[in-house]
């Protein structure tokens, strides 16, 4: 089982890094101490979790109210504005957000979150969309005939129909979230990518590889775990029988 | 009984529906015919308010239809269009229980209705836990139909609902819903441009052109005296002595003399279906039943062109 094995390394990795101690110090000798010492794997992780965790509930919360906004008959009018604001979202590089927001939301966590909620809205948004127009203009119509009023269409109908592509969308997001959490570091977020930024400053190799290997493993797992959530709802929407 | 009293229906400086006015009566089976963009559609909608009116009014019974909110009219009212509609990620059952679920119904009365419902249209019971991709196109409007049903409400609107089926299963739908007509007693307003499926349906039919009602009578009716050049040549052209034949019944024929030899046929039969044995006993008389044990007679084929 994949997904069980990928979660068995990621947790062993991350709480158990300095029993590598001796395998990185065979490597390069020079770098002590061997494993990255300032805060332990497990915190790191925990905090880069939960910056990532608040940035995509935030940015699906924002994406699913504007994306069902952008699509009801009296919002259309706002959905290419919307488009448009989010791929400009997408193509300020999230370090030039970092940038930016630094300077008014000070060092820290903050800008980090503003920044991946930012850059994660774009690919959320763009499925919520797609995701509710796909919804077959019959079956609304039947809805609709049948006297479901507009909210139960959108709650029983237009929302479970369009979840596969919506949860796509969250998925995409929350894993590239989990990688770009790390440029946080550089503005003083405690995520994996602290070791990995005070590893290059520092020129010592280990600490990035540390970093790194955790945080790809984290990535794996989450996109893995959306996997199996895509295949439950696909399941039960109907897509691949009983 | 549903009444349209000169419903109007313009949109963009365009009247759709035109002053259209007729009444069906109640358990009546109404066909709405005309070629594609007479305005039978959209008079259908009017009904449910799926689509607003600009002018006029619609009763159903002695209830205005703009008396009530749009939800609690529609679940009053069974729909049924040609894209059929099912709600893909609800089981059979569920997508028959919809309106029911809807009005409040208890789970144990929604389940008796369902199997009730199957049965009415010829599914078997294990149907309902399917899903309506795992069924053919004729199974699923069947399922669109009991759906339509399931609230047993007292008026059925259906817009051209076998017109994506294959020539085969339409003709099987449309005969089980001649079948279901005769035993539930709906009221039911069909729209379809096939001139030939509604002679052969409907009690009365109503033919627009251009959103206005050009004729409204039975189908006898219609294909004996049409109102205009167009209605003639809409209900008829040159085949408009076969579809009499198809209209009008043996019964209407009948000769009281000592019956001739062979299996009889029904006095309801159409007179289409009696050409059609005599080509094919190769007689030019055929004996027919006596209506309600009353003696028999025969028909000649000279009685059909009379």
């Amino acid at each position: 089982m994949a997904l069980a094995a990928a979660a068995l390394a990621f947790a062993l990795v991350t709480l158990f890094m300095p029993a590598l101690g001796p395998l990185f110090a065979r490597a390069w000798p020079d770098v002590t101490p061997p494993i990255y010492g300032f805060a332990s794997f497990p915190e790191l992780l925990l905090s880069h979790a939960e910056i990532v965790a608040l940035a995509s509930a935030a940015a699906t919360a924002a994406a699913l109210a504007l994306g069902i906004c952008a699509t009801r008959p009296w919002g259309r009018d706002f959905r290419p504005l919307l488009g448009a604001v989010a791929t400009i979202g997408q193509t300020f590089p999230p370090v030039a957000v970092l940038a930016i927001a630094v300077p008014v939301l000070g060092y820290g966590d903050v800008p980090t979150f503003v920044a991946l909620g930012l850059y994660g809205f774009l690919p959320i948004v763009a499925n919520v969309i797609a995701g509710l127009e796909g919804v077959p203009s019959s079956v609304r119509e039947a809805a609709e005939g049948m006297g479901l009023s507009s909210w139960q269409i959108l709650r029983d109908v237009e929302l479970p129909l369009a979840a596969p592509v919506i949860l796509a969308g969250v998925r995409t997001s929350v894993v590239i979230a989990i990688g770009t959490a790390t440029i946080g570091s550089t503005v003083g977020a405690v995520t994996l990518g602290t070791p990995i930024i005070d590893g290059l400053v520092g020129d010592k190799l280990p600490y990035v590889i540390e970093g790194a290997v955790v945080v790809a493993l984290f990535a794996i797992v989450a996109d893995m775990v959306f996997e199996r959530l895509d295949r439950y709802l696909r399941r039960h929407t109907g897509e691949r029988g009983g | 009984m549903i009444e349209l009293e000169h419903v109007v229906r313009s949109t963009g400086g365009r009247r759709v529906v035109d002053d259209v006015s007729f009444s069906v009566p109640a358990g009546a089976f109404c066909a709405l015919v005309g070629s594609s963009g007479a305005g039978k559609s959209t008079t259908l909608k009017l009904i449910n308010r799926l689509v607003p009116l600009t002018g006029g009014a619609i009763r159903i019974g002695s209830t205005d239809v703009a008396s009530l909110p749009p939800e609690a009219l529609r679940r009053r009212i069974g729909y049924v269009i040609q894209s059929i509609g099912l709600f893909p990620h609800w089981t059979v059952a569920q997508n028959i229980a919809t309106v029911p679920r809807l009005l409040g119904w208890s789970e144990a009365k929604i389940g008796a209705r369902v199997a009730e419902l199957l049965a009415l249209i010829g599914l078997e019971p294990s149907y309902a836990a399917r899903f309506p991709r795992e069924l053919s196109g004729g199974q699923q409007q069947r399922i669109g139909v009991a759906r339509a049903l399931a609230a047993d409400p007292e008026l059925l609107l259906m817009d051209e609902p076998f017109g994506a089926l294959d020539p085969l299963t339409r003709t099987a739908l449309a005969k089980e819903l001649a079948l279901i007509h005769r035993r539930t007693k709906k009221t039911i307003v069909f729209v379809t441009h096939d001139i030939d499926m509604a002679l052969e349906l409907a009690d009365v039919i109503a033919i627009m052109h251009e959103g206005r009602l050009v004729q409204f009578g039975a189908p006898l009716d219609i294909l004996e005296r049409p109102a205009s050049d167009f209605v003639r040549a809409f209900t008829g052209g040159a085949s408009l002595g076969l579809k009499l034949l198809g209209v009008r019944r043996v019964a209407d024929r009948i000769r009281v003399e000592p019956t001739s030899a062979g299996e009889p046929v029904e006095p309801s039969a159409s007179l289409a279906e009696a050409l059609s044995e005599m080509v094919v006993r190769q007689t030019d008389r055929l004996p027919v039943k006596g209506e309600n044990g009353a003696p028999g007679g025969s028909v000649r084929l000279s009685d059909l062109v009379r």
